[in-house]
């Protein structure tokens, strides 16, 4: 077992390392990504029969056992996305978390045994798992019904370092930084092993720039595990919401409140992101005001409903902010509202730019999902490119697998570093799938235009955000 | 009808191409030449899915041949060539020429209208031939069905059926509607002067200028009167008759306006448009009737349509994102809006003391209503017992179902069979699902499920969703207005359940297996809908 976990570790090193080497632009990386890769997602094949449930009832199913290739998992056992909120919805509604950890152990690859005496609700049982080493991670759709994600340590560490390795560079290659920092970033990421690049990053952090997270200060959401990660590096950071957005008040969000409780629990929350809302933005935008004064960039993250309405708040204040240059923006979350308006990247885009006084190649887009373990960064040539850390697949409305250099349809990853959980996963989005190299120097995989796919609800942390207009 | 067709090459398959034709205000519009050189190129870089095409001379759409032995695409299209549409030449703004036309009209004229249209249709039988067998080259849904629904035409059409709708939903004061609409009807109101009047009396002098209105004169008469309205109809194609059954009741009520044909149902529409035309051509009827294609959402076509004051009603039919789109845009129009529901069937432990297998019969009936893609259809079933039970009352079902496949063998777009791979493999995943398959793929089926469902997932497929109840009053919370149908079995809860299902917001309560029963008067969605598209109008 251990001697196991050794082998997979060494795996996954090489691969973060070959994928650090495509993001600094490296000749040749990509192929050996590409074959460290399909040996890690042939590894996960093999840990994933042995030990978690579903997918070895599964690949029973299909006659599948031991592989030599990938493809026959990309044809028979993929996983929708779905199948992290597999459970039934009753047990939530009647606390009933002793079946929680039982559907829990059929997608995580331990035993869950985890005693649920005293739990009252579904953040205190997170809590628990969480005292148990399992890190479970939530999204929601307009449904309200959570998927939930689970990771151990080592998974969790896996993704934190490989995030570190990979976004770095691929930021770096965005001007983001000094050129000392360029060279700093770049030269460790060429001699250091991806631990000690993390640990480096970790330590080091980018003390240069104050912080302003777009969202609530605690939660279980991907945005909000990323940026608790995040937040250390920097200076000082503020939140939009100096308040907890649990997952159960999602949960009601999207449900309806059942009792009193749930309709307090709601209320309390809309006194903050409703009624209290203007003030919270004036109170960021005061902070991004001060830290500039202080000669500090500013890194702002969020969805694109938040800037939105941060750019709304900044116009009714009469007075744009000019962030010192080098400030950087992060974004994502998808362009079609919960209203079901939409708006334009274009227009959005002009408008970050005028109300931050930033040229907009400082206003970076991402695109990810609560269940792989990789960012998508898009180039100033409108791609999302693909770290060959992860296996992109694209599926037909039938969801077969089709193969091709330019292809439309539902999104699938095979992601070697979800160790934990399933990670074969189909998701809910159709985008426009393009390989080969891009005017920005990288090469591979990338998509340039995403969209919920038909019938699949609005979901992720921009569907979670805008939800709380209503 | 045959003649025109000939003439101008209409509803007839020339490699690939059909020319279907508009009814604009009465003159049949034929579309231009378009060369098949042209259309390639119009769908040169078009995905599958992409069926349309704006040509400045022409409307192009494309529909995927099924093949009916295999039930997948043929790989092939047919193409309609549709003409362009002038959004502002179908809104009617000569009232005085509305008042003196169609307004004026008796009931006696529009049922003989009607008798007209449908003899016109049976004396061109062949023609009607032919565009059914292009709507089977490309309906989803079952062959059975669809000649079924072009038989049914003939029903809806007919005038003694028409002037029932019409007596029943206009009926008011216990007058059949009829009278409404012929003209205006006196009635023993005994209305009163009003307030200010009542009041005047202590002006100074007011005595006898008020006289008139306290006694006798106009003051005690009143009189009531049904009059026709500008109407767009947006239907859906989730029926083949729905274009029908819009233009039957803009018809009815004897009103001007549009009927706009469904992707999917646009042939249908010709016909009547044939019809019309051929028949009855300087009927004013015919002469305030428009029935043409547009795609949904073109705003250069609904903002004109959609503008105050174009039209008195718009109907709107259709998918959750086609309502919602017509209702925020027609703000100062009144709207009449068939949303999307779906239906249920109540089970009760009697079941399983009975015949299991005349109940799965009976549940399987409803399922089977448009091949599941109606409203009225069952699409969740609450079957009272234990998980087990529903167990073994699905496996009945799917047997029933598996026999409606062998009879009316179903298409399954490639969307419908990948949803059924996401379910199984994703959020129902713990379900127990009995499926049946043809060619090795799902063909129907039931899944017992026992938490809750969530409508958006369903494949309205012959999929019967089961859901075990201790008790069927669980069900009951999960009642509300999206819900239009509920077939309850047996009677005896029907009639205990009746009023607390009926009274969260479902339409229609009925036995199980008996949820597709229409007559003439029937409301829909809890509306008299000729009543929605009357104006009832007060004079003396």
């Amino acid at each position: 077992m251990v001697e196991k976990a050794f082998k997979l570790a060494a795996s996954h090193r090489q691969l973060i390392q070959a994928t650090q080497a495509w993001a600094r632009g490296e000749r040749g990386a990509l192929g050996r990504a590409r074959a460290l890769r399909e040996q890690a997602i042939l590894e996960n094949h093999a840990h994933y029969l042995e030990r978690l449930p579903v997918y070895r009832r599964f690949a029973d199913q299909e006659a599948i056992g031991a592989l030599q290739e990938i493809e026959p998992i990309k044809q028979h056992l993929m996983l929708p996305d779905e199948i992290f909120k597999s459970y039934d919805q009753r047990w939530l509604d009647e606390h009933d978390y002793g079946r929680m950890n039982a559907w829990l152990e059929e997608i995580f690859h331990q035993p869950v045994e985890v005693d649920v005496k005293g739990i009252q609700s579904l953040d205190d049982w997170i809590e628990r798992l969480g005292e148990h080493g399992i890190r479970l991670v939530c999204s929601s759709g307009t449904s309200g019904n959570l998927s939930f994600v689970p990771r151990d340590a080592s998974n969790w560490n896996t993704f934190v370092t490989a995030s570190a390795c990979i976004l770095g560079p691929l930021l770096m290659r965005r001007k983001a930084g000094t050129w000392m920092q360029q060279i700093l970033v770049l030269g460790a990421a060429r001699l250091l092993s991806p631990e000690s690049f993390a640990g480096l990053s970790r330590k080091v952090g980018v003390r240069d720039f104050d912080a302003a997270f777009l969202d609530f200060q605690s939660g279980r959401t991907g945005n909000q595990t990323l940026e608790q990660q995040l937040a250390p590096l920097f200076r000082k950071h503020v939140y939009l919401y100096e308040t907890t957005l649990s997952p159960s008040t999602i949960r009601i969000l999207g449900r309806g409140p059942k009792n009193e409780r749930e309709q307090e629990q709601l209320l309390r929350l809309q006194e903050v992101v409703v009624h209290q809302k203007m003030d919270n933005y004036k109170r960021v935008i005061e902070q991004m005001r001060q830290s500039t004064a202080d000669g500090q960039k500013v890194f702002i993250f969020g969805t694109t409903q938040q800037y939105l309405e941060l750019c709304q708040a900044i116009g009714e204040l009469k007075t744009p902010v000019h962030l010192k240059p080098g400030s950087l923006v992060f974004y994502g979350g998808g362009w079609k509202l919960f209203s079901g308006e939409k708006i334009g990247r274009e227009k959005l885009v002009g408008m970050m730019a005028e109300s931050l006084g930033l040229p907009a190649a400082r206003i970076v887009e991402g695109y990810s999902m609560t269940e792989i373990n990789a960012f998508m960064l898009r180039c100033e040539y409108g791609r999302f490119h693909i770290p060959p850390s992860l296996e992109a697949v694209i599926y037909d409305e039938e969801l077969n697998p089709m193969t091709g250099s330019e292809l439309r349809g539902v999104i699938g990853f095979l992601d070697p570093f979800a160790t934990a959980y399933p990670g074969f996963m189909i998701s809910g989005d159709e985008v426009r799938y393009v390989e080969g190299e891009c005017e920005c120097g990288l090469e591979g995989a990338a998509v340039t235009e995403i969209g919920r796919a038909r019938g699949r609800e609005i979901k992720g942390c921009g569907g979670i955000m805008a939800a709380l207009k209503a | 009808m045959e003649k025109f067709c000939q003439q101008q090459r209409l509803l007839i398959e020339e490699d690939g191409l059909v020319r279907v034709p508009f009814l604009v205000k009465g003159q049949l519009v034929a579309p231009p030449e378009v060369s098949r050189a042209e259309i390639e190129a119009a769908f040169a870089e078009a995905s599958p899915g992409d069926n349309y095409r704006k040509l400045p001379q022409a409307q192009l759409l494309r529909e995927p041949v099924i093949d009916r032995q295999s039930m997948k695409y043929s790989g092939q299209y047919l193409v309609q060539v549709m003409p362009p549409i002038q959004p502002a030449a179908l809104i009617e703004s000569d009232f005085k020429r509305l008042v003196e036309g169609p307004y004026a009209l008796q009931v006696d004229q529009i049922t003989e209208y009607l008798q007209t249209i449908l003899r016109a249709m049976q004396a061109n039988s062949g023609t009607v031939e032919r565009a059914l067998g292009l709507c089977l080259q490309t309906a989803e849904h079952p062959e059975l069905l669809t000649r079924a629904a072009f038989a049914s035409f003939q029903v809806g059409l007919d005038p003694h059926s028409a002037r029932r709708m019409i007596d029943r939903e206009l009926s008011a004061w216990q007058i059949p509607g009829s009278q409404f609409l012929d003209g205006w009807v006196e009635l023993a109101a005994e209305a009163l002067p009003g307030m200010t009047a009542a009041l005047a009396s202590g002006l100074p002098g007011a005595g006898d200028l008020l006289q008139p209105h306290l006694t006798g004169g106009s003051g005690g008469k009143i009189s009531l009167r049904a009059m026709p309205t500008r109407q767009l109809h947006i239907t859906a194609g989730n029926a083949p008759e729905v274009p029908v059954v819009s233009a039957l009741r803009l018809i009815l009520s004897k009103s001007a306006g549009v009927v706009k044909s469904p992707y999917g149902a646009t042939l249908p529409g010709a016909l009547l448009c044939l019809a019309a035309a051929a028949a009855a051509p300087q009927h004013p009827l015919t002469q305030h009737l428009s029935i043409v294609y547009w795609q949904g959402g073109d705003e250069s076509i609904e903002g004109i349509l959609l503008a105050p004051g174009a039209f008195d009603r718009v109907v709107v039919w259709g998918a959750p994102e086609a309502v919602s789109s017509v209702q925020s845009r027609a703000l100062y129009t009144r709207l009449v809006s068939f949303n999307p529901r779906y239906g249920v069937s109540l089970i009760g432990r009697q079941a399983f003391a009975e015949d299991l297998d005349r109940v799965a019969f009976q549940a399987a009936l409803d399922v089977m209503i448009y091949n599941q893609k109606s409203c009225t259809a069952s699409h969740v079933q609450y079957v009272e017992g234990s998980p087990e039970q529903a167990a073994q009352y699905a496996e009945r079902l799917a047997e029933m179902l598996r026999r409606w496949d062998e009879l009316a063998p179903q298409f399954c777009a490639p969307a419908v069979r990948g949803q059924i791979k996401r379910m199984q493999r994703g959020k129902y995943a713990r379900a127990r699902w009995l499926t049946n398959t043809l060619q090795g793929e799902y063909s129907s089926g039931a899944v017992v499920l026992e938490g809750e469902f969530d409508l958006l997932d369903h494949p309205m497929s012959r999929l019967a969703v089961i859901r075990p109840v201790d008790d069927l009053r669980q069900a009951l919370p999960y009642l509300h207005q999206g819900v239009s149908m509920a077939g309850v079995y047996p009677a005896e809860r029907l009639q205990a359940l009746r009023d607390e299902i009926l009274g969260r917001g479902v339409s229609t309560a009925l036995p199980l297996g008996e949820c597709e029963r229409i007559f003439p008067g029937a409301p829909q969605d809890g509306m008299m809908t000729l009543n929605q598209l009357v104006d009832w109008k007060v004079s003396v």
